[in-house]
């Protein structure tokens, strides 16, 4: 396991959920310790055990801070790109979808995980995972189609 | 999904920069490590020359008793006290190679390393002289145990004597104390088989009486001298 690729995509997840920089990074550390502590080796790592932690601390953090608010750095990241506009207009497409549309999307399509892992830490079957994935593909090029109109 | 989305879809969910990523994952490295694992790490970073003298000494008194040379079992006790030099000299490798900082910051520590290394070369002469022995001692009608005895006595008057010096101060800047003390115990042997006779006689007649107690004992002054070398390490190194 590429150890340094697994925290990103971890990260990444946390941060989706968080969206505070400070806190993901607490968050997904804390995540890669409990494993630690538990398995004694880092080698014996399963990504689909990072990411049921990871959302659990997620869920816990949702617990102890109920506001929903958006960090400052929130809009930074991604500026970076080209094709800013067409970036942006995906943004605001996935930012209109459920928020478990959009988790399904990143664990697919950002972090590329199996169906099998996707399912696992979501908790539902393989055949409603692919519904709802394709059922959440839908949707973002609707929501696609409907920015482009706007414009 | 296109792949242009993808893309898109990335940036969307891409997140800033992690702070303290890569100090994170440097200090949640594995660092257990099992015993037989390390050793068999460390027998790979203890030179060559040491494995293939011990070969020789093997090779040599297979070769010996086979063609029945009767110098072998006079050879053997005088060339085991270089094998105990090259073993003490094994562990201040470290000083001599500037790998000392290097060592110190790696996930072991250079107490463990240095006792995984004797370890590992105090079961290969184990092995050697478990080998060499009874087929000394076949070859030329002695005991096997006696024969063991003639060999190991020298080998740890050396070693515990190689160790003690080492730790000491005038040791530390001799390079290569432990190889004099190896040839000093050497020529002893060589004249005690040689010049006197009646000395020969003396000396075999203890080991026939109290050689094992006499082999038990420089075993426990070794143990103790390299139980103080690890100890003293981080001096030492």
């Amino acid at each position: 396991m590429d150890l340094e690729k697994t925290y990103d995509k971890i990260y990444r997840y946390v941060y989706f959920r968080i969206k505070d920089r400070t806190i993901a990074e607490d968050i997904t550390q804390e995540t890669f310790l409990r494993c630690i502590n538990r398995k004694g080796n880092m080698q014996v790592f399963e990504i689909k055990y990072l990411y049921t932690v990871a959302r659990n601390l997620c869920v816990d953090e949702y617990r102890r801070v109920k506001t929903e608010t958006l960090p400052e750095d929130y809009e930074e990241a991604g500026a970076q790109y080209d094709n800013l506009e067409e970036r942006l207009a995906v943004r605001e497409a996935v930012a209109g979808l459920p928020l478990e549309d959009q988790e399904i999307l990143l664990l697919r399509h950002v972090n590329n995980e199996s169906m099998g892992t996707i399912s696992s830490t979501l908790g539902i079957s393989r055949f409603a995972l692919y519904r709802k994935l394709k059922s959440a593909e839908e949707k973002l090029r609707a929501g696609l189609e409907a920015v482009d109109h706007e414009k | 999904m296109k792949n242009d989305w993808k893309e898109s879809l990335k940036a969307a969910f891409d997140a800033p920069e992690p702070g303290n990523k890569k100090e994170f994952l440097r200090n949640i490295r594995p660092r257990e490590v099992s015993t037989p694992r390390m050793l068999f790490q460390q027998v790979q970073y203890i030179r060559g020359a040491v494995w293939i003298f011990a070969l020789m000494i093997m090779i040599f008194a297979l070769l010996g008793s086979w063609k029945q040379m009767e110098e072998t079992e006079d050879l053997i006790p005088v060339i085991m006290p270089f094998l105990a030099a090259i073993s003490v000299l094994e562990t201040r490798r470290s000083r001599k190679c500037g790998m000392i900082e290097i060592e110190m910051v790696t996930r072991f520590s250079l107490r463990s390393v240095i006792l995984a290394r004797m370890l590992a070369l105090g079961l290969v002469y184990l092995f050697t002289v478990c080998v060499i022995s009874p087929v000394i001692a076949a070859a030329f009608g002695g005991k096997a145990l006696l024969t063991a005895m003639r060999i190991l006595i020298p080998y740890l008057i050396t070693m515990s004597i190689s160790l003690q010096v080492e730790r000491s101060v005038w040791g530390r800047k001799l390079e290569y104390a432990s190889l004099a003390i190896a040839a000093a115990i050497a020529i002893a042997m060589f004249w005690i088989k040689n010049t006197d006779s009646a000395l020969l006689l003396g000396y075999t007649k203890v080991i026939e009486n109290c050689g094992v107690l006499i082999v038990l004992v420089l075993a426990g002054i070794t143990a103790f001298e390299q139980w103080k070398t690890i100890n003293n390490v981080e001096e030492f190194a």
